[in-house]
Order: C-alpha cells, then structure tokens, then sequence
C-alpha cells in the first residue's frame, strides 16, 4: 500500500521476444488498465517496452534491463530505470582493467542489445582511459548459445 | 495536561520521544504518581492506545475502500529465462547454469 493506496500488480510472461512484450503491454493499458508499466529482465525488450510507453504516453518502469539505450538514445520523458546502466558498470570494470599492463583485448558477449551496450561502453571508457590499449577481436555468440567448455 | 500527554501511547513510547519537554513532562508524572497509581495509568494508556489504534486502522481502511488500487502492469520473461539454455548445462549435474544473467 503506498499513500493509503492499495497496490495490484497483474503479471505478463513476455516469453524474452520484443513483439510478444510489446503486445502485451497494449493489453495491459487497454483491457487491464494499468495506471502504470514495470518490468522487463533482457534488454531488447526493454528498449521495446519503453518505445511503447512514449507513443502512448505511459509511465514505464524499468527494472531490470539494463542497455543506456532506455535513457539515452531511444530514452522518453516516460521512461524511467531502476538499475545503474551498462555504461555505470563498465565505467566500473574499464577502471579496474585498464590498471592491468595487457594492451591486447577481445571481448566475447551475447548478442542483443545488452551485449551490444556493454561492449560499447566498455571500449569507449576503456580507450578514454588508456589510449594505448588495442581491440582485436570480438565474438557475438548468440542470446543463451554461449558454449563455455 | 497530563491526560494530554498520556493519550495514544504506553510508557515507553513516551520516554522515547524526542520531544525533551514531552520526555520531561512524563518523568514528573511518574515522580508524583505512587507505583500503584502507575500500574493503573499504564492500563488506561494501552486502552486509549488500542482505541487509537483501531481508530486509525479503520480510517485507512475506509480511505482505501475510497479510493481505487493503483494498477501496475508488470512484464518479464519468466518462460524464457526459466527455460534456460540447454548446452549450458554441465555433465552429470542436474542443476542449469543459465547464461541469460538476471539482469540483461
């Protein structure tokens, strides 16, 4: 209860596919009525769920995903998150690596708009950081496909 | 004054306030009164505190019979991340080490 104010929460599976999210948020503002949307764990459907909040002007919450697209590029005045971004925790690791002598890197990351995110920040913090180090590869395994051995 | 003072909260209560006039206030009551006369002050104060009580419960409860339930509509990718992928799972263990993090 929050401001004498009961709260109720109708939960929807969106199944980690953007459309599936997307639709589902419409049902939840037209046949639910929700005053407000939550949610979202993966990053592409965050970036969905908040394109949706700005077209219909609705207060979306994200709490989980964590690409700085949702508040940067495709951020909207209705779109708001919970988390520290993608760019806080490079910002984080980049200050930490960039203490290491190695000047050869490679980055291996899923690839969807997180591992995307992720890997930008952290070269752009890393190379700002230590000019002098060198990106010479990168592997996109996909979503839930990382074979680690 | 002292009937003012006393109304909606318990000894301790009172000695815990951050008010100093409240907490000094109290502490005079307790030196005039006789320990006898304290035990049945104690049990006017739980009563007057319970009836507080109720009487706040009841008014939330009215404003919350009033006034509609906020409704959040909440979205997440329980199927998919529960699921997990299958070549992430290790020999001989029963247990998934999921790659999808938590938080994506």
């Amino acid at each position: 209860m929050i401001g004498g104010r009961k709260l109720e929460v109708i939960f929807r599976d969106d199944a980690g596919k953007p459309e599936v999210a997307a639709r589902a948020a419409q049902e939840l503002l037209t046949s639910e009525k929700v005053d407000l949307l939550a949610g979202t764990i993966l990053s592409n459907i965050g970036v969905a769920v908040t394109d949706f909040a700005g077209q219909n002007k609705t207060f979306f919450l994200a709490s989980q995903a964590l690409t700085d697209a949702i508040i940067w590029e495709k951020g909207n005045r209705y779109t708001f998150r919970l988390r520290p971004s993608t760019y806080t925790h490079a910002l984080i690791l980049a200050g930490e690596i960039a203490k290491n002598p190695a000047k050869r890197w490679a980055t291996i990351a899923p690839n969807f708009e997180y591992g995307q995110s992720a890997v930008a920040s952290f070269k752009e913090i890393l190379k700002a950081k230590r000019p002098d180090v060198e990106f010479v590869a990168e592997q996109w395994p996909a979503l839930g496909k990382l074979d680690a051995g | 004054m002292e009937k003012q003072l006393l109304i909606g909260c318990n000894g301790r209560g009172a000695m815990h306030a951050t008010e100093p006039p409240v907490k000094e206030q109290f502490r005079t009551l307790r030196k005039r009164q006789g320990r006898h006369h304290r035990r049945r002050e104690h049990v006017m104060k739980i009563g007057t505190g319970a009836i507080a009580g109720i009487a706040l419960f009841l008014n939330s409860a009215a404003a919350m019979a009033q006034s509609p339930p906020v409704r959040i509509g909440e979205i997440s990718s329980y199927s998919a991340l529960l699921k997990g992928p299958k070549d992430t799972r290790r020999a001989g263990s029963s247990r998934s080490s999921r790659s999808t993090p938590p938080e994506a």
